[in-house]
């Protein structure tokens, strides 16, 4: 085992000779230039950046207006609703009309329209002859 | 061991290329000594000095001049090797590792310089069952001649877990050497 002492003694700190060092050097600097092309590639340009923030502060405001519309029809139906409840027609006053009741005497209003429409023309005739 | 001046590494950290070449040429012969003694094979040995100064040259900013360029760098190479280990399927020693292990041990000249291969074969032959941890204190320590508050820079162990895994090592290498018929001289 002394032998064996010995030649741990003599090995400590021996540093092996790289086979063909200069070549292992170049071929670390073009890894290393490898490496660095790869980064350049993966770097964005200015104006794409530009684009991006443009864009996306663009796309919040759109949301933020639609959001704001959104709100503003709201309190217009909520209006509409309102008005809907004192509805008053020739034919009377109607409390509490639902959006049903108003469709029916609009469509009475429309065809008491077509009929005074009808006695015109009617008269109308009569007239020439 | 030659150290790398500050200027150097700022330089480096400018984005010198001719003073990083000159880093490379200086240490790279350091982390083929750690590697090939570390993995028992020319070519891994090869891959992690690369993949080494790669990553050298990728965390060149990050580098705090407090501690040795050099041991920087040996902690970027030990941590390389232990990952490529646990990779590699361990090679046992063959007839002919053996064979140069003896030539080796029976040399008395004080000045005869190994060859890349004979450590492979010695390497292989000394510290092929050690495990990773065992093997990295094993290799700086006794193979690379390293000072233990460099191992405990390097390796991130303390005082007390370098010693108890220096000591399973050389117990494990006693051992094995013994059954190779070395324990009777």
């Amino acid at each position: 085992m002394e032998r064996i002492d010995d030649m741990m003694e003599r090995l400590k700190g021996q540093m092996p000779q790289i086979p063909d060092a200069d070549a292992l050097t170049d071929s670390i600097m073009a890894a290393i230039d490898g490496v660095e092309q790869k980064k350049d590639a993966r770097i964005i340009p200015m104006w794409v950046k530009l684009v991006r923030t443009v864009s996306s502060v663009a796309a919040v405001m759109l949301m933020l207006l639609l959001l704001n519309l959104n709100a503003d029809d709201n309190s217009a139906d909520m209006a509409q609703t309102s008005v809907v409840g004192r509805f008053e027609t020739s034919l009377g006053s109607c409390e509490d009309c639902t959006v049903k009741d108003i469709y029916k005497i609009a469509l009475e209003r429309r065809e008491k329209r077509i009929k005074s429409e009808t006695l015109r023309q009617k008269l109308y005739a009569s007239y020439n002859f | 061991m030659q150290q790398i001046d500050n200027d150097i590494v700022e330089r480096c950290k400018a984005g010198d290329r001719s003073a990083f070449r000159y880093v490379v040429q200086n240490c790279q012969g350091m982390v083929y000594s750690l590697s090939l003694k570390m993995l028992a094979d020319v070519e891994e040995a090869k891959d992690v000095v690369q993949d080494t100064f790669i990553k050298v040259w990728q965390k060149i900013g990050s580098y705090d001049d407090r501690y040795g360029f050099n041991t920087w760098v040996y902690t970027i190479a030990s941590r390389l090797c232990l990952d490529r280990l646990r990779k590699i399927r361990p090679i046992s020693p063959t007839e002919w590792d053996e064979r140069i292990f003896e030539t080796v041990a029976d040399d008395t000249d004080p000045e005869r310089q190994l060859e890349s291969n004979e450590w492979v074969s010695v390497v292989k032959v000394l510290a092929n069952e050690l495990s990773g941890k065992q093997k990295l204190v094993f290799t700086l320590s006794q193979l690379e001649g390293l000072e233990t508050e460099q191992i405990i820079e390097i390796t991130g162990l303390d005082a007390d877990q370098i010693k108890s895994n220096l000591y399973a090592a050389k117990k494990n290498i006693r051992e094995r050497l013994i059954k190779m018929g070395y324990g009777k001289d």
